[in-house]
C-alpha cells in the first residue's frame, strides 16, 4: 500500500486541460499541494497540460510510476488498467465512475475490471471515488476543491460526497488529517486494507471510518482487534435502521447487516462507534489531540453555575466519575479564588473571573492526582478574556499527562480563541455535552485496553455424532433440524435437553408417554406455529395415559381450527420439569460477521420486554457472563424479595457451549433454545425447546 | 389362440395426486421391460390445443415420450371442454362408449397390456356415460387407486373406491407422502389394508422435494413476467413460494429455512432482494411493475439467479406461483429420470406384475 501514500511518481490518467474537468482538477491538486515526486500527465492528444509533458498514452511513459490516477471514461477503464499492469504499476486509483453504482452494464464492467488487476496484480482504489490525500508526502490526489489541513486523523469513507463536506468542515474547524481516503465501490482496497496499512503509520494516532457495510466482516474483526490494542479506531456506521437498511442495499448492493452483529463487532474489537457523523469528528479532535485520561474521574472548571451543572448532569448519564478533589487541591483554590467561588467540583471561578483566576484554579487542579481529565468551560461575559484564557490552557496544562478539554462556549466572540486553542492541540467544544462525549469514548477506549484477554474454555463434545446427523439431514434435502435430531446436537455438546418424544400418531404417544413417565407436556409439533400456546398447542401437568389421550385430541382440534393449514408433525410429549426461570439462547449466523450469540428473558413476554443481549462467538467465561449482566432481568435471576438465586454459572456455561458447538460447525446457520428452563443455585438448567437450521453458506 | 391383452386402470379420487407422474413412471418401466404397451386417456381433461387438434395434455405428452404410433385421437378419444358439455345435454347426442370402445380396441390391437390413465377423479364422464366406474368394467380392468396422501382421508376414497369398483380393485398406491407420516402409513394403515380390508398396498412413495419443482423459465412463461437479469439461470428449480414482506433481519432467518423456494416482493424492496440473492434463492419475482435497483440486477447476474418482473400484486403473484407449481406437470427429463428412481425404490415391482397377469421378464 506505500504506493498509495508515498509514490515516488504518479501518472494522471485523462489528466486534462480544460477549466473544471475532474482530470484537470486532480492535476491542479497534486501539483498545487507541494508533491515532490514526478508527475506525469496522460492524454491521447499529447501536448502539454498545466506546462507539464503530456504522453498520449501509458506505454509511452519514460518510467513505470509507482501510482497511476485513472480519471477516463467507465468503459475505457478495463483497458487503461491494462496498459497500467503491462507498463509494471503496481497500484491505481480510479475516479471514474460508471461502474457498480450505476447499473447492469456498469457491474459487469466492474467485473471485467476486478478481474483485470486480478491479472496484474495490481492494487486499485476506487471506481467511484473521491481520490486520496496524504498530508506527509504531501500529495492530494483527489478532485476535492479543498485541501485537508495536516493533523493525526486518518479518515476514510464510502461516501465520496460526505468526503468533501468533510474536508470543508474540518478546515473550517481546524482539524487536520493523516490520510484522507475514499474508497469508492470497494472493489479491490476496502476497510481491511486500509487498517492494515494505517497500523503502524506513525502520522496516524487515530483512525476514523464512515462505513455503510463491511465486506470481509470476519477479517475485519480480527484486524480490528489487532489495531485498537495499537491505536484508536472511530466508526460511524450508517443504514442502521431498517430505512437506513434499505437505502443501502439499493445504493451499495452490500446487505447493510444487522445492528446487533455490528455492536457486538465492535464490542468485540474495541472499535469506538459514533452515533452521528459530527460526533466522529469530535471524538476523533479528541484522540488525535490529547492523551487518552487514566481513568474516569473529570474535573469541571467553570465561570458559570449552569453550565457546571450541565456537564455534571451529562458526565452521571455517561457513566463517567466527578473528580473528588484532594484535600491540598481545594485549600490551594480557597488560596487563590474570592470566597464565592465553589471549591469543590465542579470549581466555579465565578462570571467576573479573568484569564489569571483560572490559570489559579488550572494549576491547582492539574497538580491533583485524583483527577484523570479536566474540562475547562467559559461562557463569555462582558469582562471574560477568552483569548487570554484560551493562552493560559495552552501553557498551563503542557505535558502534565492529565487530558484537558475546553468548553469555550457562544458565538463569534470565541473563535479567536479557539483558533488558539485547536493550533496547540487543545479540542474546544461548543457545548459540555459533546466533551463529555468525547471523553467518554476515550475512557471507553481505555478500559478496553486494560481489560486482560477472556478465558475461553474448551469443553468434551463428540463431533461426530454430530457431523453424522449433519450430513444425514443435508443429503435428505432438508434444512431445519428435527426435534430429536436437534436433542441430539446438544446432548453431544453437553447442552442438557429435557426428555422429549416425537410422536406422530396416538399410539406412538401413548408409548411416549409411558416411556418418559408421568407427569409429562404435550406440545403440537409443526413447522408452522412458532406460538403453539396461542393456538392451544400446548398441555403441562399431564398424570396419566388417559388425561395424555384427552390432551393429544385437544391439541390437534384446537389447532386444526385455528391453523386449519399448518403442516402437522405430531405431538411432542416432554418430561414435566420443576418451576424454573426461563431463557432464551440463541445464534443467529450473521453474513458479515458470523455466528451471533443471544441471550434473553425468555417466556411469554420475551417479544414485548425485548431484553437480550449479544456477542460474537467464540465467547469465555467473562464474555458470557457480561452478557447475562447486561441483561435488565439479570437482578431477577440473582433472585429478588427472598426468591433464591438462579444458577446464573449453569446458564453461562450452556452459553459457552453453545459458543462452541457453533463455532465448530459453520454450517450451523440459526439455533434457539426457547426456552432454557433455569434451576435455582446449583440445580442447574435445561433445554426445553430447541431448534436448529443448518445448511452450506 | 391369441391373447387378450391385460389392461391396467390407474385411477385416483382427487386432483393433483401425481397419478399422471405414476402413469408415466409406470409406462415407461413397462416399455423398458419389452412389453407391448398401449397407452389410453379416455377421458381429457386437461385442454390441449396442438394445430387444428383438440387434445389433452397428458395423452399428447405421454405419446410423445413413449414414441407412441397410435393417433392422437385414439389414445384421447372425448376432451371435456364448454363445447362438449353443451353437445352432451343437448338432443341427438353422439354415443361416447361407442367412441371410446372402438379407440381401445385400435389401441389395444397387438398389445400385451394396455394401461388405462383416469380422469381428475374416477366419477368424471358419469354424464358422458364414461365414468372410471363404467370404463373399467367395459374393458375388464384391473383398477389400481393412486391416492396423494391426506391426515383427513386417508383410506376414506380408497374405501368408497372399493365399493364402486368392486372386485376390479387391485389395490393402492400411495403417493406424496410427508416424512412424518411414513412410519404410520407403512406400519399402520399397510397392514391394516392388507390383513383386514384385503387392499393391497403396491407402493409408498414420499413426497420428494425435486418433483414437485418448477424452473424459473417455467414460472416466467406462467407469470407471463418480463425476465430482468439471470436470464442463463432459467432453468433453476423452484419448490415453493414464499412471500417477502418481513423486515430484512427476519427475511434471512426465513429464507435460510426454505431455500428451494422462490421470493415474490416488491421492486422497491432492495433489502429483501439483496437478502434472497445472497442467500441464494433459486428465483426472485417482483411485484407491481416496479423496476429494482440497478445494482440488484448486476447482483443477480454474478450469482445467476433469474429477477423476474411482473405486473401483478405480490399477493396475487404469489398465488398464481402456488397454481403453477401445483399443476405442474412432469416433463423435464430430469424429474423423468426421478421418478423411474423413486418407483424403483418404493413401488414392489414384482407385485404389481404379478397382480396384472402379464408374463414376467427381466
Amino acid at each position: 500500500m506505500r504506493e498509495f501514500f508515498r509514490p515516488h511518481s504518479v501518472a494522471v490518467i485523462g489528466a486534462s486541460e480544460k477549466p473544471g474537468k475532474v482530470g484537470r482538477v486532480v492535476l491542479e491538486n497534486i501539483l498545487g499541494c507541494g508533491y515532490p515526486g514526478d508527475v506525469y500527465p496522460v492524454n491521447p492528444h499529447g501536448g502539454e497540460i498545466l506546462g507539464l509533458k503530456a504522453y498520449p498514452s501509458v506505454e509511452e511513459l519514460p518510467e513505470a510510476p509507482d501510482l497511476a490516477v485513472i480519471i477516463v471514461p467507465a468503459a475505457a477503464v478495463p483497458s487503461v488498467l491494462d496498459q497500467c499492469g503491462l507498463k509494471g504499476i503496481k497500484a491505481a486509483v480510479v475516479i471514474s465512475a460508471g461502474f457498480k453504482e450505476a447499473g447492469r452494464e456498469g457491474y459487469r464492467l466492474e467485473l471485467e475490471l476486478e478481474e483485470m488487476a486480478r491479472r496484474h496484480n495490481m492494487r486499485v482504489l476506487g471506481p467511484n471515488c473521491l481520490g486520496l490525500a496524504d498530508t506527509s508526502t504531501p500529495l492530494n490526489a483527489t478532485f476535492a476543491r479543498t485541501t485537508p489541513l495536516t493533523g493525526r486523523l486518518a479518515f476514510f469513507s464510502q461516501s465520496g460526497a460526505l468526503c468533501t463536506a468533510a474536508l470543508g468542515w474540518t478546515r473550517e474547524h481546524g482539524l487536520g488529517f493523516s490520510k484522507f481516503i475514499s474508497i469508492g465501490n470497494k472493489m479491490d482496497v476496502d476497510e481491511v486494507d486500509l487498517l492494515k496499512a494505517l497500523e503502524d503509520d506513525w502520522h496516524s494516532r487515530v483512525i476514523a471510518g464512515y462505513l455503510e457495510g463491511i465486506k470481509r466482516g470476519e477479517e475485519f474483526l480480527r484486524l480490528a482487534a489487532e489495531v485498537t490494542k495499537k491505536k484508536p479506531v472511530v466508526i460511524f456506521k450508517a443504514g442502521t435502521t431498517q430505512a437506513g437498511a434499505k437505502a443501502v442495499s439499493s445504493h451499495t448492493g452490500t446487505l447493510a447487516g444487522s445492528e446487533n452483529a455490528y455492536a457486538a463487532s465492535f464490542k468485540r474489537t474495541g472499535v469506538i462507534r459514533a452515533e452521528s457523523m459530527e460526533e466522529l469528528f469530535h471524538i476523533c479532535r479528541g484522540f488525535s489531540q490529547q492523551p487518552v485520561p487514566a481513568g474516569d474521574r473529570v474535573a469541571i472548571l467553570t465561570n458559570a453555575g449552569g453550565p457546571g451543572i450541565i456537564t455534571a448532569d451529562a458526565l452521571e448519564k455517561a457513566g463517567l466519575k466527578m473528580a473528588g478533589l484532594e484535600e491540598k487541591t481545594i485549600s490551594r483554590l480557597k488560596e487563590h479564588l474570592p470566597p464565592a467561588s465553589n471549591f469543590y467540583n465542579p470549581v466555579d471561578v465565578l462570571g467576573d473571573a479573568l484569564a489569571d483566576r483560572y490559570r489559579a484554579a488550572l494549576e491547582a487542579l492539574m497538580e491533583d492526582a485524583n483527577i484523570d481529565s479536566i474540562i475547562c468551560i467559559l461562557t463569555p461575559q462582558a469582562m471574560t478574556q477568552p483569548v487570554e484564557t484560551a493562552r493560559v490552557l495552552v501553557d498551563g496544562c503542557a505535558g502534565k499527562g492529565k487530558s484537558v478539554f475546553a468548553v469555550f462556549m457562544g458565538g463569534t466572540e470565541i473563535d479567536e480563541a479557539e483558533g488558539i486553542l485547536h493550533a496547540a492541540g487543545i479540542p474546544n467544544y461548543r457545548f459540555p455535552e459533546t466533551a463529555v462525549h468525547t471523553i467518554r469514548a476515550m475512557v471507553e477506549y481505555r478500559s478496553y485496553l486494560s481489560r486482560g484477554e477472556d478465558e475461553v474454555v474448551s469443553f468434551e463434545a463428540d463431533r461426530e455424532v454430530v457431523d453424522r446427523i449433519f450430513s444425514r439431514v443435508l443429503s435428505e434435502g432438508r434444512y431445519q433440524l428435527g426435534e430429536m435430531e436437534a436433542r441430539e446436537v446438544f446432548l453431544s455438546y453437553g447442552i442438557p435437553v429435557a426428555r422429549t418424544l416425537l410422536a406422530t400418531n396416538l399410539t406412538e404417544c401413548i408409548a411416549a408417554g409411558r416411556e418418559i413417565g408421568y407427569p409429562v407436556v404435550a406440545k403440537i409439533a409443526s413447522p408452522q406455529i412458532l406460538h403453539k400456546t396461542e393456538v392451544g398447542g400446548v398441555k403441562v401437568g399431564i398424570g396419566n395415559t388417559d388425561e395424555l389421550i384427552e390432551a393429544y385430541e385437544e391439541i390437534n382440534a384446537n389447532v386444526r381450527r385455528l391453523m386449519p393449514n399448518a403442516t402437522v408433525w405430531g405431538v411432542v410429549v416432554q418430561e414435566m420439569l420443576k418451576p424454573s426461570r426461563e431463557l432464551i439462547v440463541g445464534m443467529n449466523r450473521d453474513p458479515q460477521f458470523g455466528p451471533l450469540l443471544m441471550v434473553g428473558l425468555g417466556g411469554i413476554y420475551v417479544e414485548v420486554l425485548k431484553d437480550v443481549s449479544f456477542r460474537l462467538a467464540p465467547v469465555g467465561k467473562r464474555e458470557s457472563m457480561e452478557m447475562l449482566k447486561e441483561l435488565k432481568t439479570y437482578w431477577l435471576l440473582r433472585g429478588s424479595r427472598g426468591e433464591k438465586p438462579a444458577d446464573i454459572g449453569a446458564v453461562a456455561e450452556v452459553i459457552q457451549r453453545v459458543s462452541q458447538l457453533v463455532s465448530d460447525f459453520p454450517v450451523i446457520q440459526e439455533l434457539d433454545i426457547n426456552p432454557l428452563r433455569v434451576f435455582d443455585r446449583d440445580m442447574g438448567c435445561v433445554a426445553a425447546d430447541a431448534r436448529m437450521i443448518i445448511g452450506e453458506s | 389362440m391369441k391373447e387378450e391383452p391385460k389392461v391396467l386402470y390407474l385411477v385416483s379420487e382427487q386432483g393433483f395426486s401425481g397419478l399422471h407422474t405414476i402413469c408415466l413412471g409406470i409406462t415407461l418401466r413397462l416399455r423398458r421391460q419389452g412389453y407391448r404397451l398401449g397407452y389410453m386417456k379416455p377421458l381429457g381433461n386437461r385442454y390441449r390445443k396442438e394445430g387444428d387438434l383438440l387434445t389433452d395434455d397428458d395423452a399428447y405428452e405421454t405419446r410423445r415420450e413413449l414414441g407412441l404410433e397410435e393417433e392422437l385421437k385414439d389414445i384421447c378419444p372425448v376432451i371435456f371442454t364448454a363445447q362438449l358439455v353443451r353437445e352432451a345435454l343437448s338432443e341427438g347426442r353422439p354415443d361416447y362408449l361407442s367412441s371410446v370402445r372402438r379407440a381401445f380396441s385400435r389401441v389395444s390391437e397387438g398389445k400385451d397390456i394396455v394401461i388405462l390413465q383416469g380422469p381428475l377423479a374416477a366419477a368424471q364422464g358419469a354424464f358422458l356415460g364414461i365414468s372410471t366406474y363404467r370404463l373399467a368394467r367395459e374393458f375388464a380392468a384391473r383398477v389400481v387407486m393412486v391416492e396423494k396422501y391426506d391426515d383427513a382421508f386417508f383410506v376414506d376414497h380408497l374405501l368408497c373406491a372399493r365399493d364402486a369398483f368392486g372386485d376390479r380393485l387391485e389395490g393402492v398406491i400411495y403417493n406424496m407422502v410427508p416424512p412424518v407420516r411414513y412410519s404410520f402409513v407403512n406400519e399402520t394403515l399397510k397392514p391394516y389394508l392388507e390383513e383386514t380390508e384385503g387392499i393391497p398396498v403396491f407402493g409408498v412413495i414420499p413426497e420428494d422435494r425435486p418433483m414437485k419443482a418448477v424452473s424459473a423459465r417455467e414460472l416466467a412463461e406462467g407469470l407471463r413476467g418480463e425476465v430482468l437479469a439471470g436470464e442463463d439461470a432459467l432453468e433453476n428449480q423452484v419448490e415453493g413460494v414464499l412471500v417477502g414482506a418481513m423486515g430484512p433481519e427476519h427475511a434471512i432467518s426465513i429464507f435460510r429455512k426454505r431455500k428451494g423456494q422462490c421470493v415474490v416482493t416488491g421492486g422497491d424492496r432492495s433489502d429483501i432482494q439483496l437478502a434472497a440473492l445472497e442467500v441464494g434463492m433459486p428465483c426472485l419475482i417482483l411485484s407491481g411493475s416496479l423496476y429494482p435497483s440497478s445494482i440488484i440486477l448486476g447482483k443477480a447476474d454474478e450469482l445467476k439467479i433469474p429477477v423476474i418482473l411482473v405486473p401483478d400484486d405480490t399477493l396475487g403473484a404469489a398465488e398464481k406461483v402456488d397454481l403453477i407449481l401445483k399443476t405442474s406437470r412432469t416433463r423435464d427429463p430430469r424429474k423423468l429420470a426421478r421418478i423411474e428412481e423413486l418407483l424403483d425404490m418404493y413401488l414392489d415391482w414384482e407385485r404389481l406384475l404379478r397382480m396384472t397377469g402379464l408374463p414376467p421378464r427381466s
